[in-house]
């Protein structure tokens, strides 16, 4: 798991550091969130290449760039 | 009234070059300056720093920035810089900016930050040359910080920072990483400096909302947590015209 995370932030193609790796009933699940739907898929690729044996799937979200709310009175 | 607009974490790409842009549609008139919070670039490349020059280049309202420690990551952070600058950004590090605004001058000072971690669980300055340089590097960025903040001649001041100086908005992230994500010191800084509001990203799974030990409020803009294009503050208190 460790090593799954290291390479996450390490690797050229993902650069997140923000992905949670976690086991779970013999599988491992990514989780977090990202800022585009191909990043997700890169995540999956890195980790795969990781550990190849093991059942790898994605929790992540895709952060949506929504509207502004509104302001805060400070 | 000052409105400030904030927003970190951002992490573009070429995947996401013109998606942000339509985002910001309309921001100057509802702030009167938009801080980012560093984390800029995905991967800290030139390509990506140019891209981020182009979504944020001629909004119609000052922007002033900081870097973070991706914008870091491929040793292009004085390209990145200096394509923001030639985009309209004030970029800072360890310095200190003034915007006149139609409620006042607006003080900012700016510094990406380090970590170290906060009371009671930090990290000090002992032991293997490689702490005391990690150490030393997040007393220094502090300092710059609290003396930038004194230096500024204005009616509010905000620190704006990519790493956290609170561990309130770190709440979600796991414990463990919190001396990478931030150092109280920053908050002394914030404290020490006369800051009415300190502003940071860095922490994709914090919350928005903490204060410095001393009632600063403290916000934390990454993207993420935000879940919208951009988060707006206003100084000074409520008036008709605005907030």
């Amino acid at each position: 798991m460790a090593h799954i995370r290291q390479r996450l932030a390490e690797d050229g193609r993902t650069a997140e550091l923000a992905v949670q790796v976690v086991y779970e009933d013999g599988v491992i699940w990514l989780e977090g969130a990202v800022t585009g739907e191909g990043r997700v898929e890169h995540l999956l690729a890195v980790a795969r290449e990781a550990v190849p044996d093991c059942e790898i799937r994605s929790r992540v979200q895709v952060t949506e760039l929504g509207a502004p709310g509104p302001e805060e009175v400070l | 009234m000052i409105r400030v607009a904030a927003v970190g974490d951002i992490h573009l790409g070429p995947e996401l070059r013109g998606r942000y842009r339509p985002r910001l549609r309309g921001i100057a008139e509802r702030a009167d300056v938009l801080l980012l919070a560093g984390d800029l670039t995905q991967h800290g490349t030139e390509e990506e720093g140019d891209i981020v020059a182009g979504e944020i280049a001629d909004l119609g309202l000052p922007v002033i920035a900081v870097l973070g420690n991706h914008d870091y990551h491929s040793d292009q952070q004085e390209r990145i810089t200096a394509s923001l600058r030639e985009a309209g950004v004030v970029p800072l590090e360890g310095e200190g900016v003034v915007v006149d605004c139609p409620g006042g001058r607006l003080g900012i000072a700016g510094v990406k930050g380090f970590g170290g971690g906060f009371a009671g669980r930090c990290a000090s300055e002992f032991g293997e040359p490689e702490m005391k340089a990690f150490v030393r590097h997040t007393k220094d960025v502090a300092a710059a910080l609290r003396e930038a903040l004194k230096g500024l001649d204005a009616d509010h001041k905000v620190a704006l920072t990519h790493y956290s100086p609170d561990e309130e908005t770190l709440e979600g992230e796991p414990p463990e990483i919190f001396p990478f994500l931030g150092s109280y010191l920053l908050a002394e800084a914030v404290d020490e400096g006369g800051a009415e509001l300190a502003v940071h990203g860095h922490a994709h799974l914090g919350c928005e909302k903490g204060a410095t030990p001393g009632g600063v409020p403290v916000r934390n803009v990454a993207l993420p947590v935000l879940g919208r294009a951009y988060a707006v503050y206003c100084l000074g208190g409520a008036d008709t015209e605005g907030c």
